[in-house]
């Protein structure tokens, strides 16, 4: 019963540790050593509850969060809302192929090789399987996560040092690790996994009495990507903090890992790259699926064939087949794409978030299944943080 | 009254004015009284500078519909409140004070997901359709589910015009609505009411858990048993497993309010 549940909170969670997160994991362990995990903490916390209140608003509506915000906001605001999440899951999954060609070139295969193949692999896959082989064989990916837990012990951190930055909060102070921070929460809490969680919910046909079982499954993925972004900062801060090494991606950590901590670690790293993107590169262009279909209003399964859905297919199609080429465009540099993704990500999540906080408390909507007091204050108090998280992105982007 | 065909997004939020051209307010949404007929029967007004409706007319005292917004006789507005509320308006906003035949059609149907029976599929309502009967005044006629009538609403004529209009005839849909599924289940003319049972396990199907509960205790049970021998078999687990755990699936704990089925405050919820 339990594994029969399981899926969405585990998919959504670590989809959320794709190559961007993988690379801001990095940069923040390279920089700032162990005193930052504690971002880890806070995000994984606001990521549980956030991807089960999501969760429970799929099983009590039976809309995907675009559909709601249609139903409740009006169709100009879900247009709105539509258009940036498009907009910012393009991107994203661009930074995922860019993260598969990095991978690979890692290991010598060109990326208008590996590219190419993983787009249509993952195209193909997805359009002519049915639900639950979608969602065995990208769980059965997850587990290339286990890499980085066997790059990190090969690291030989300070496991002492490393628990105390976890739960010990030491306030950033400068501008880069302000940046970081917010960075470290705004990969995390992603607008497109809360998007993804609801309308797999839904169409996993998910029922009340299921949920205790997807809060545990919320909860075991939530926290799989927070051990996730911990071991990868812990392989980070033991090597490359302790060298003084500076990285920009996560590739520069793979190949700044090999004299460090040995040809091993640096390849569990590098396969860790790849499987971490193509997860994504699935979840990515099915999430805006999802959400362009709820917003056209018609209807969109994983069960569906070609023919049934065409838009749910088609709009899935055309992410892949848009982000896949931009990658392998010669001389384009993907640091303006990335930056507007996240831009349009911190833009659209605040909103986001205030509008499921406020749907979640709505007795008429949710029933019984109703935010409660307690629920509404860690709700609260996580939108605040987002909120100033990005106001300090803001501030610091312009100054 | 014209005797044109209206849109329900045109309505919403259309200026409401007297004879004299006394600026009111702004429409606010319109009730749908589902009998034989689905007939509009009130005007939610908010009147300038309230964002919820304060006040309420009967559709009688509409007197022009146009693009340049509602006409209403004023007089509805100025005399007391008679016994019953159809022929004046009343002091208190209606949005909690619904017939139990009764529903909102801004806030229970446009935007919401419905079954179309017909086309056996689940759609979004992009626009309801109303037209005037010198009988009964304002019906529903159909609802829009085309994405033309999206692009109509978010401003973009020329896409509209190219796009098909995609019409759900009212007696052939079912609503979603937490609001619409109940009045309809409750509503003998429905078209719960006559379907086969192969169609109703279509929307048992469609619709959530408890709503699916709903519709199988709403229908005669050997409908429903070959609804249920029709439907999907991960749906018949489904709704067993609910059915046959009445704890599993937490029931609609509710009071009668004024007509209005409101949910009381919920026990145990989750965090």
């Amino acid at each position: 019963m339990v594994l029969a549940v399981f899926g969405p909170g585990l998919l959504a969670g670590l989809s959320d540790d794709d190559p961007a997160g993988i690379t801001t994991y990095s940069v923040l362990g390279a920089d700032h050593g162990y005193r930052l995990l504690w971002v880890l903490t806070a995000s994984t916390i606001a990521l549980i509850l956030f991807h089960q209140l999501a969760a429970r608003m799929g099983v009590a509506t039976g809309q995907g969060l675009v559909g709601l915000v249609r139903q409740r906001s009006g169709v100009r605001r879900a247009a709105l809302a539509t258009g940036l999440l498009v907009v910012a899951n393009i991107g994203t999954t661009c930074a995922e192929y860019a993260g598969i060609a990095a991978g690979f070139e890692l290991f010598g295969v060109s990326r208008y090789v590996s590219v190419p193949v993983a787009a249509v692999t993952v195209a193909a896959f997805v359009m002519r399987a049915n639900f639950h082989r979608v969602e065995h064989v990208l769980m059965a990916i997850s587990a290339v996560f286990l890499t980085y837990i066997a790059s990190a012990v090969l690291a030989h951190p300070d496991w002492g040092a490393a628990t105390s930055g976890l739960v010990v909060p030491h306030l950033p102070t400068t501008r880069a690790a302000v940046l970081i921070a917010t960075a470290t929460v705004g990969t995390t809490l992603a607008p497109w996994g809360l998007s993804f969680i609801q309308s797999y919910a839904v169409d996993k046909r998910l029922t009340a009495r299921d949920l205790r079982f997807e809060n545990v499954d919320v909860i075991v993925g939530s926290v799989l990507t927070g051990v996730i972004g911990f071991f990868v900062v812990v392989a980070c801060a033991a090597t490359l903090h302790r060298t003084g090494t500076p990285i920009d991606e996560a590739a520069d950590a793979a190949r700044a890992l090999e004299p460090l901590a040995g040809s091993m670690a640096s390849g569990l790293f590098a396969v860790g790259l790849i499987g971490c993107a193509l997860l994504a590169a699935a979840i990515l262009p099915l999430s805006t699926a999802y959400s362009v279909c709820e917003f056209v209003g018609t209807e969109a399964a994983l069960d569906d064939r070609v023919g049934q859905a065409p838009l749910f297919y088609g709009s899935m199609g055309a992410v892949v087949a848009i982000s896949a080429t931009v990658v392998l465009l010669p001389g384009i540099s993907l640091v303006p794409v990335m930056v507007l993704t996240q831009v349009v990500n911190a833009v659209l999540l605040l909103p986001l978030l205030v509008f499921m906080s406020a749907a979640g408390r709505d007795a008429d909507l949710m029933g019984p299944l109703v935010t409660r007091r307690r629920g509404t204050v860690a709700q609260v108090v996580v939108i605040a943080v987002v909120a100033a998280c990005v106001g300090a992105l803001g501030v610091l982007s312009f100054t | 009254m014209d005797e044109r065909e209206h849109h329900l997004s045109n309505l919403l939020g259309a200026v409401v004015a007297d004879r004299s051209g006394r600026r009111i307010g702004r429409v606010h949404d319109l009730t749908l009284r589902l009998g034989d007929d689905a007939v509009v029967d009130r005007l939610l007004i908010a009147t300038s500078g309230r964002r919820r409706p304060d006040v309420v007319v009967p559709l009688t005292a509409v007197e022009h519909i146009g693009a340049a917004g509602i006409v209403i006789d004023s007089s509805a507005l100025a005399s007391p409140t008679p016994p019953g509320r159809e022929h004046g308006p009343e002091p208190t906003p209606a949005i909690d004070h619904l017939g139990h035949d009764e529903l909102l059609l801004g806030r229970d149907v446009l935007d919401t997901q419905i079954i179309d029976i017909d086309g056996k599929r689940l759609a979004r309502v992009a626009d309801v359709v109303l037209g005037h009967d010198p009988e009964h005044g304002l019906t529903v006629i159909a609802v829009d589910t085309g994405f033309g009538a999206v692009c109509r609403r978010l401003g973009m004529q020329r896409l509209a015009r190219r796009l098909d209009e995609r019409a759900v005839a009212w007696d052939a849909l079912h609503l979603t609505s937490a609001r619409g599924h109940v009045v309809q289940l409750g509503t003998p003319a429905a078209a719960v009411h006559r379907l086969s049972p192969d169609d109703i396990a279509l929307l048992l199907d469609a619709v959530t858990t408890q709503a699916a509960i709903d519709i199988i205790q709403t229908v005669q049970p050997d409908v429903a048993a070959a609804a249920l021998q029709a439907s999907h078999p991960h749906t018949v687990q489904r709704l067993t497993r609910a059915l046959h755990h009445p704890d599993a699936t937490p029931r609609r704990r509710t009071r009668r309010h004024d007509g209005w089925r409101r949910r009381a405050p919920a026990r145990r919820g989750h965090a």
